[in-house]
């Protein structure tokens, strides 16, 4: 009996099969779809969505993604491929090929920024998926929503034509998102951000948030892409005269020129669409922090900061000399160097003495734009020697280091990175349109489709302000601010009238160069102007002699106005045996 | 029967009986039922003594007390005795007692009484019970081999005696003074034991039989055994004693170069990672790593929290046939291993004790130019590169100054610049931590090397108990293991805690138990970054460890580089703890005959323990940070619950059925936190706990859950034991997969024919056995995410928050998409056929066993690359990929004897082939997978080297000027003494599309050779290890041959191509070609073959004679060399690269030699005692 019990008992136990809740292993700290189907989710979302703005944090395991080459700043497409800058630093070599335009399909930069773009795209399609799925919230709110979410989704596709070109738009109905890059994109990007400025609202509860004038704003920006001047003058009318900030300030040109890049003056008149930044936030290592730029600064103990990538280049800073009457040297800024510690091509022993020239005449900006030696680095003391700042071996790239990307030092520790891969983070916004871009793409319209006058109002407007705000200051023995000017700061309006649409031109563009240096616009503009072959074959000849990184190098026309499209990427589009992507003319096929 | 007439006879027969002793047989035999025939059960009773320099009378109360009886004896049987000494293990009560009393003593048995005499008195019986007096005999006889000859030199012993013969030149014996009980044992090398009861015999015969017993030996093949001579499966066993006389941290380890077939990489780090490939590679982007089942317990690797001395047996399951009993996790092969337990008997201690020295090779180390030579390069390089002062011609340098020739400093200051000794800013008066000055390092060459290595003790304690009797045994073991890194500052150590007993509850059941407790302690290197100390590249050649105030040097403190030394200083206090906890429960029940149940459960639980501090470090290649803490807590735990029953049987004398039917349930749960904190007032180490610090910097946590529930069933069938068939079915459900794709069938057969044993094969008398075997097996690969099916999504501050107010410093939560599911996702389903003979040869003096597969992976769950435009997430695994690995395992042994049996030697060797090739991927011929440095492409091998091919050197400027330009720089590149970049697609550019598969890191073959010999007390054994035929991608390279990322130049750098040195190791000197020729190429690409001498060992043991006097049974002193000799044309500073990361992915960077921790030459010195 016992034996039969026994055997039955075992039976039962081999034959006992599992209830399916042994089977539901739900993921663990993650939320399912259908949690987003509200306005609460759909805000979570569009936050994510936001978000990716600074390029940072397009990742798959919740960490920061990609590095510097998706920062919102461009640095690496705008300025370092232009004639403003040289990506170098601690690793000589790895940037060269973007100064000497000799950038490979496999370089990993190009990823990192394709990366970021789509992500910020394929968010935004997220956003655009829950309000579908959505029911009982007003059509007011969902209408808000898609206004900002098609904004971002502009926005981030604007991005991608600007460097890449040949890029593939996708919307929130496709299930496969590989499709062909054979198509121009312009009039989608114009649907998204036209129906921004149509449907968002006039001021935002939250400053981050983009209002109906950013939008505006920027499909100003997209209408001049493409040279549709009558179109974008008008746009750029309206919000020259009634446009107002997210949180509801008329927009005019801040106080200071350094006020637009301070972070305790953020979002102020000025700031027509910012990225936010911020630190110290509890995110691990500041990733929110404009982490995008972490490695352009000096490399100095006292700040915490590095790398020194990112140098201004020498054309650069010599474009800012101006003559005894206050206006740029428009044809001769490049004749000759304003002084510098530069020695030869090597090394800068900080051991010799160097005395700045004072007496040549500069543009204020200058200071505010670039570091140089002996010249006061915001309240941070002299600049010095720049092999002092420079880390190993990066004083290959020149003197100079970038500017208005740096904290003070009153700032540091506050509003700049407590923890993370260097001090360098911090919580500066990064403005991707701020006024006076503003004004000076009216002033380009005024060029070609108005008034030549107008166009000099709108470069003076910018002028008087540089003129009349803060100039950088020589210091006491102590390290504090003098009354007297660091340099022989001249500034001036055009007072006499251009005479012809060329001279014009000229002028604004170079007012762009002055006023917008190292925010990462100028390569795009030399690139929409037409000029970037002949431009940057001049600098790459004769910045060549003066650094040997760019020695040698030319500007393949017809082929470097873009950057090719990630190899890696092609070979991810094969759909039924074929690649759904093409790379860009002139990159190996 | 009167019993009271009897009781009275007894008393009157013996007067001198005490009283006491009269008023226990009184009591026992008035109270006890007799019956007849109860004296022989009795005599046959087993007991087990362990006495020591006992009285006799002591010895035999022990005995009443364990079998239940009563003696009554005479005092005089007893008065003459000496003290005992008895060691008895399970011994009838018969036997006992002729040796007790050195077959003196009669004895009569009345119903639990046992009444015993002098031998040879004159009472012979009592009230009709006769005596039974001890038989004494001598005994001659002879002993033959297998071929009827004399064997001479056979050892005979009384068994419990130490009464013993040896047979002479004509195999003849003679034996005194045995009764009919004695057992003799028969032993000789070579041959299997005999055991022989004399019985009534005065002449034996015995012919010995050639030693087939391996044959008999009962494997372990999952959820049941079964004896080697009837597996058709391909099992490889491991010796492990073998196993365990190689010093390593982690038992996978001492698995390499043992099993045909098992390839495994090792990473010399203390408490490192090690992986296992068995026959080939089974995946591509999930796990390879096969299936360990521990005492029944499955695990997925962390086998350095095992202690491998308490191994009794391992197994690995080679084919699909053995392996598909776990079916869904079977793909990569199981590896099943049972520990020590205890036997009936007495108690047994063992001492297992070794310490020992490492050292890295210093043939292996790569050779560094000097600081003068590094000068000089700088010059060439600044010449080369047109990086002069445009009026002096001559290159600046702040190191070397700005002369025609570089001058080496004798200190660096802190700005980076170069001074000399006579120089005032050299002063260490100047000296301030953040203004430092150091001596520069001019001897560079293997300056670092001799920084960061270090001579390091290594040692391992164990000790073992075992015993017990039929009713229970224990068995238990402590071990404490220290092996310091070889690079300053790591180190592992292990404390382990092993304990089993089992028990029988009657005689049908028994239920135990084992249970291992480990904690294991190590400070580890990262390996897996530029600045990893293994790496030693990143650091500038003339940087020394110290400035002169004795602080460390870095980059923080001036224009120096990281510094390892410091990384590792910095690093030394941070141990990672592991806690284990792993074991089993179990019941067995006969239920029928021949019909067993069994219940196991197991856990295994295992904790991590992680508090990182990283100091605000002012030597931190990029600027100093605050200090922070992260303190990472994980556990996870498993359990399984098996069910089998088990049921054999043989009727009709030939046909022997094995079945077996079992469900096993399996449920895995891990959960971890992470939290950061900063803001460290002190570094102090006590301050290093998260209350200390200030500022929250992250808090972060989550885990896993996954569950398997599954039912199998077995059948063996051997008929005559000729011919053997088997087959097994499991059906496996997993909760990584939906409802819908939730279960999997597996199903397997196989046969052997024992070809030995049919007619035909008797005439072939060198063939002692030979068994071909054929088996067909459906195995699956469950290891992808858990949650592979759901599409969810997660928030993170890092990437899905954002400032939309503005604030600075605070953030808004949002989400993004995170994981994309797949409900489509089955297993990854695996065919593996496969056909092999064991054979045993020459008088058993040769084994053979080989075996040739074919392994077919299908529905391969592929992590397939996506197009950035679907987003970043995570994606799902797919079943898309197919492969075949087709290879060879071949196992030799060779055992022989010479000088009379006293020298006994033993070869063994095994070798294995495979061949990998992915036969189908994800969209069509033109995909592939990335790794690093490789593509896994259809047609090749997995994780194929990839890159572009050279074809020498431009001679000529023509030659340059000739050939298509590279990488559109013809100004840089396409110069004479530059590499020539082959133009693959023709195109007339070279650029990415000329890259191509340029190697492989999969080996032609792998063997293993293990030499051993033993003579009178000494034994000598060499085991040897190696690959051949595979490439290694030697990254490291790219670091210290090319100037612009080498801060520190390997002697290469010094041999440039030049017009009189056409035949040089690199291109001319120009670090602006740099960026072009630094890309994935052939230079790249070494030989990686190897022989590895990996063990020398020389024992010796006391003989028995000595062993005695000290109560002792085994003493053997050894001393040992591991790792001592490397033969390689590699140059980098290891050869045995294939591990870098374990898990899914792994596959991908096979061969990739990014820095590797090298493995340690050891010198021990070992000893082994037991008692």
């Amino acid at each position: 009996m016992k034996r039969i019990l026994l055997t039955t008992a075992i039976l039962l136990i081999l034959t006992i099969s599992c209830t399916d809740s042994f089977f539901e292993k739900r993921p663990i700290g993650q939320a399912d779809e259908e949690l987003f189907y509200n306005e609460d989710g759909i805000d979570q979302l569009l936050i994510g969505a936001y978000s990716l703005l600074d390029g940072v944090g397009a990742s798959s395991d919740g960490g920061r993604g990609a590095g510097w080459g998706a920062s919102v700043s461009n640095w690496v497409w705008g300025d370092v491929s232009s004639d403003d800058a040289y990506y170098v630093g601690y690793d000589d070599g790895a940037g060269y090929k973007y100064e000497r335009h000799d950038v490979q399909t496999d370089d990993g930069l190009l990823r990192e920024k394709w990366i970021a773009l789509y992500d910020g795209i394929s968010r935004s399609n997220d956003v655009m998926r829950a309000i579908a799925n959505t029911e009982g919230v007003t059509e007011a709110t969902l209408t808000r929503f898609t206004a900002e979410a098609r904004f971002l989704r502009g926005f981030y596709h604007f991005e991608l034509r600007k460097i890449f070109n040949r890029v593939p738009y996708l919307d929130e109905t496709l299930t496969d998102t590989r499709v062909n890059n054979d198509r121009e994109i312009w009039p989608d990007i114009e649907a998204d951000v036209q129906f921004a400025a149509d449907n968002l609202p006039l001021t935002q509860e939250q400053v981050g948030r983009t209002n109906s004038w950013g939008a505006k704003a920027f499909l100003a920006k997209v209408y001049l892409y493409q040279s549709k001047y009558t179109e974008a003058k008008a746009l750029l009318d309206e919000v020259i005269a009634s446009g107002v900030t997210s949180n509801g300030l008329k927009y005019d040109l801040a106080e200071n020129f350094r006020d637009a890049f301070d972070i305790e003056a953020e979002n102020g008149p000025e700031s027509v669409i910012a990225v936010q930044g911020s630190v110290n936030d509890g995110s691990p290592e500041s990733d929110n922090g404009n982490f995008g730029d972490i490695i352009n600064h000096p490399v100095f103990n006292e700040a915490g900061t590095c790398c020194s990538f990112n140098k201004p280049s020498q054309n650069l800073v010599n474009s800012f000399k101006t003559g005894a009457d206050g206006l740029p040297l428009l044809d001769d800024f490049n004749a000759s160097d304003l002084k510098n510690e530069t020695v030869g091509t090597g090394y800068v022993s900080c051991e010799e003495e160097f005395i700045n020239d004072s007496q040549a005449p500069l543009d204020p900006r200058l200071d505010w734009t670039v570091g140089r030696r002996g010249i006061a680095y915001l309240d941070w003391g002299l600049a010095p020697c720049v092999a002092e700042w420079s880390g190993g071996g990066g004083n290959y790239g020149g003197p100079y280091w970038p500017i208005k990307n740096m904290f003070r030092k009153s700032q540091k520790g506050t509003l700049s990175a407590e923890t993370g891969w260097t001090g360098g983070a911090d919580a500066h916004n990064y403005n991707i349109i701020r006024f006076a871009d503003v004004l000076l793409w009216a002033a380009e319209c005024e060029v070609e489709v108005g008034s030549l006058d107008q166009a000099r109002e709108y470069v003076n407007r910018v002028r008087r302000r540089a003129r009349d705000g803060n100039y950088v200051m020589e210091l006491d023995d102590e390290g504090n601010p003098t009354a007297n000017p660091a340099a022989n700061y001249q500034i001036n309006e055009y007072t006499t009238a251009w005479t012809d649409q060329a001279t014009a031109r000229q002028a604004v563009r170079f007012e762009r160069r002055l006023e917008l240096g190292m925010e990462g616009h100028r390569f795009f503009d030399l690139v929409r102007w037409g000029v970037a072959n002949e431009v940057l074959d001049e600098y790459l000849e004769e910045e060549g002699t003066k650094r040997p990184l760019l020695s040698g190098a030319s500007f393949p026309e017809n082929k470097a106005e873009y950057f090719p499209i990630p190899q890696t990427e092609i070979n991810n589009s094969y759909r039924d045996g074929q690649p759904t992507l093409t790379q860009n003319t002139g990159y190996p096929q | 029967m009167n019993f009271f007439k009897s009781y009275q006879a007894v008393f009157f027969a013996f007067m001198r009986v005490s009283f006491i002793q009269m008023t226990i047989a009184i009591t026992s035999t008035v109270l006890a039922h007799a019956h007849d025939g109860n004296g022989q059960q009795i005599m046959d009773k087993k007991i087990f003594l362990n006495a020591k320099n006992q009285s006799i009378t002591e010895v035999l109360k022990a005995i009443e007390k364990q079998i239940h009886i009563t003696f009554t004896y005479s005092a005089e049987l007893v008065k003459k005795q000496n003290r005992v000494t008895a060691n008895y293990d399970s011994v009838s009560l018969r036997d006992a007692l002729n040796r007790l009393f050195n077959d003196k003593v009669a004895y009569l048995v009345v119903d639990d009484q046992v009444i015993l005499r002098p031998s040879g008195t004159s009472v012979a019986s009592l009230d009709g019970y006769t005596f039974t007096e001890p038989v004494l005999a001598t005994i001659e006889g002879s002993v033959m081999d297998e071929n009827g000859q004399p064997l001479p030199g056979v050892s005979i012993l009384e068994k419990g005696t130490t009464k013993g013969a040896t047979t002479d030149n004509d195999g003849k014996f003679v034996i005194e003074g045995v009764n009919e009980n004695s057992v003799l044992i028969f032993s000789f090398i070579g041959y299997a034991t005999q055991e022989i009861t004399v019985g009534t015999q005065t002449q034996i015969r015995i012919q010995m039989q050639v030693d087939v017993q391996s044959l008999n030996e009962v494997i372990v093949v999952g959820y049941n055994t079964q004896e080697r001579r009837d597996i058709t499966g391909s099992i490889s066993s491991v010796n492990t004693e073998q196993l365990t006389m190689v010093p390593a941290t982690n038992l996978a380890e001492q698995l390499q170069g043992r099993v045909a077939g098992v390839t495994v990489g090792t990473n010399g780090q203390p408490g490192g990672n090690v992986m296992v490939r068995i026959r080939g590679i089974g995946s591509i982007t999930g796990s390879s790593d096969p299936l360990y089942v521990i005492d029944g317990v499955p695990t997925q690797g962390n086998l350095s929290q095992l202690n491998s001395n308490d191994i009794e047996s391992m197994q690995v399951l080679k084919d699909a046939s053995a392996a598909s009993i776990y079916g869904a996790r079977a793909s990569n092969g199981v590896v099943i291993i049972t520990t020590k337990k205890g036997k009936a008997g007495k108690t047994q201690f063992s001492a297992d004790v070794y310490v020992g020295l490492q050292q890295i090779s210093k043939s292996m180390q790569p050779k560094f130019v000097n600081g003068q030579q590094y000068a000089d390069l700088t010059w060439a390089n600044a010449r080369a590169t047109g990086n002069v002062d445009p009026t002096t011609g001559n290159p600046n340098n702040q190191l070397f100054g700005n002369g025609a020739n570089p001058v080496v400093p004798d200190y660096i200051i802190h700005t980076g610049v170069g001074v000399s000794a006579s120089d005032p800013r050299a002063d260490i008066s100047n000296y301030t931590p953040e203004e430092p000055i150091a001596e520069a390092n001019k001897a560079g060459g293997d300056y670092w090397f001799r920084q960061l290595y270090r001579t390091a003790p290594i040692q391992s304690f164990n000790l073992n108990a075992s015993g017990g009797s039929e009713n229970g045994r224990y068995a238990f073991s402590g071990g404490y293991f220290n092996q310091e890194g070889i690079l300053e500052y790591t180190g592992f150590k292990r404390y382990s805690l092993r304990a089993n007993t089992e028990f029988n509850i009657g005689k049908r059941v028994f239920i135990g138990e084992n249970i291992q407790l480990s904690y294991t302690d190590n400070v580890g290197t990262s390996q897996n970054d530029d600045d990893a100390p293994v790496a030693l590249v990143n650091t500038q050649l003339l940087q020394p460890v110290r400035d002169i105030a004795g602080n460390f040097t870095g980059s923080a403190t001036g224009n120096f580089y990281g510094n390892p030394y410091a990384t590792l200083y910095r690093n030394k206090d941070n141990h990672t703890y592991n806690g284990r906890a792993f074991g089993n429960i179990y019941m067995e029940a006969e239920i029928l005959k021949g019909l067993r149940a069994r219940t196991n459960l197991g856990i295994d639980y295992f904790t991590t323990d992680l508090a990182q501090f990283t100091p605000a470090s002012p030597e931190s290649r990029t600027a100093s940070q605050n200090a922070q803490l992260a303190v990472t807590n994980n556990y996870r735990i498993n359990w399984n619950w098996t069910n089998t029953l088990n049921y054999s049987t043989e009727f009709k004398e030939i046909h022997r059925i094995t079945l077996l039917a079992g469900t096993e349930a399996i449920s895995n749960k891990y959960r971890y936190s992470e939290t950061v904190k900063s803001g460290y007032n002190s570094e102090a180490l006590e301050y290093r706990t998260l209350s200390a610090g200030e500022t929250l910097v992250s808090a972060n946590g989550g885990g896993e859950d996954s569950g398997l529930f599954s039912y199998f069933f077995k059948a063996d069938y051997s008929l005559a034991d000729k011919y053997l068939l088997t087959g097994t079915v499991r059906r496996d459900g997993s909760s990584r997969f939906t409802e819908e794709n939730r279960w999997g069938t597996f199903t397997a057969f196989s046969a052997g024919w024992r070809l030995s044993s049919e007619a035909f094969m008797q005439n072939i008398s060198f063939i002692n056995d030979l068994k071909i075997r054929a088996s067909w097996g459906q195995t699956g690969n469950q290891e992808i995410d858990e949650y592979n099916q759901y599409t969810t999504y997660a928030s993170s501050p890092a990437s899905t928050s954002y400032d939309i107010e503005g604030t600075n410093t605070s953030i808004i939560t949002g989400y993004s998409s995170r994981n994309q599911g797949n409900p489509d996702a089955q297993w990854e389903a695996q065919v593996m056929t496969n056909v092999g003979f064991d054979a045993t040869l020459w008088d058993s003096r040769i084994t053979v066993a080989f075996d040739a597969y074919n392994r077919e992976s299908s529905k391969l769950l592929l992590n397939v690359p996506r197009p950035a435009t679907d987003g970043q997430k995570n994606f799902p695994a797919q079943n898309v990929g197919e492969m075949v690995n087709k290879g060879i395992d071949v196992l030799v042994g060779y055992n022989g004897t010479a000088s009379a049996g006293e020298l006994t030697y033993g070869v063994s060797a095994n070798w294995s082939t495979y061949s990998n090739e992915v036969t189908r991927l994800y969209g069509g011929d033109d995909t592939f997978i990335s790794g690093t440095y490789t593509r896994t492409l259809v047609g090749e091998p997995i994780s194929s080297f990839y890159g572009y091919t050279i074809d020498g050197f431009f001679q000529s400027q023509e030659e340059a000027d000739a050939h298509p330009a590279q990488g559109g720089n013809r100004a840089v590149n396409n110069q004479a003494g530059r590499w020539k970049f082959r133009d693959r697609n023709n195109d007339g550019a070279i650029d990415s599309q000329d890259q191509g598969v340029i190697g492989s890191a999969i080996p032609k073959f792998t063997y293993g050779l293990n030499l051993s010999a033993a003579y009178k007390g000494f034994d000598v054994s060499l085991f040897l290890q190696g690959v051949y035929g595979n490439d290694l991608y030697n990254d490291q390279l790219s670091n210290v041959d090319f100037l612009s990322n080498g801060s520190y130049p390997s002697e290469r750098t010094l041999d440039t191509w030049t017009p009189d040195n056409r035949d040089a190791a690199l291109p001319a000197l120009n670090s602006l070609a740099d960026s072009w020729e630094n890309q994935a190429s052939t230079y790249f690409v070494e030989k990686g073959s190897y022989l590895r001498f990996r063990n020398a060992q020389i024992g010796f043991s006391l003989p028995t004679s000595v062993l005695s006097r000290i109560s002792a049974s085994k003493l053997r002193f050894y001393v040992q060399a591991s790792n001592f000799l490397t033969i390689t044309d590699y140059r980098g500073l290891e050869p045995e690269v294939n591990v870098r990361y374990q898990g899914s992915g792994s596959n991908l960077t096979t061969g990739v030699d990014q820095g590797v921790y090298p493995l340690a030459k050891m010198y021990l010195v070992g000893l082994q005692l037991g008692f």
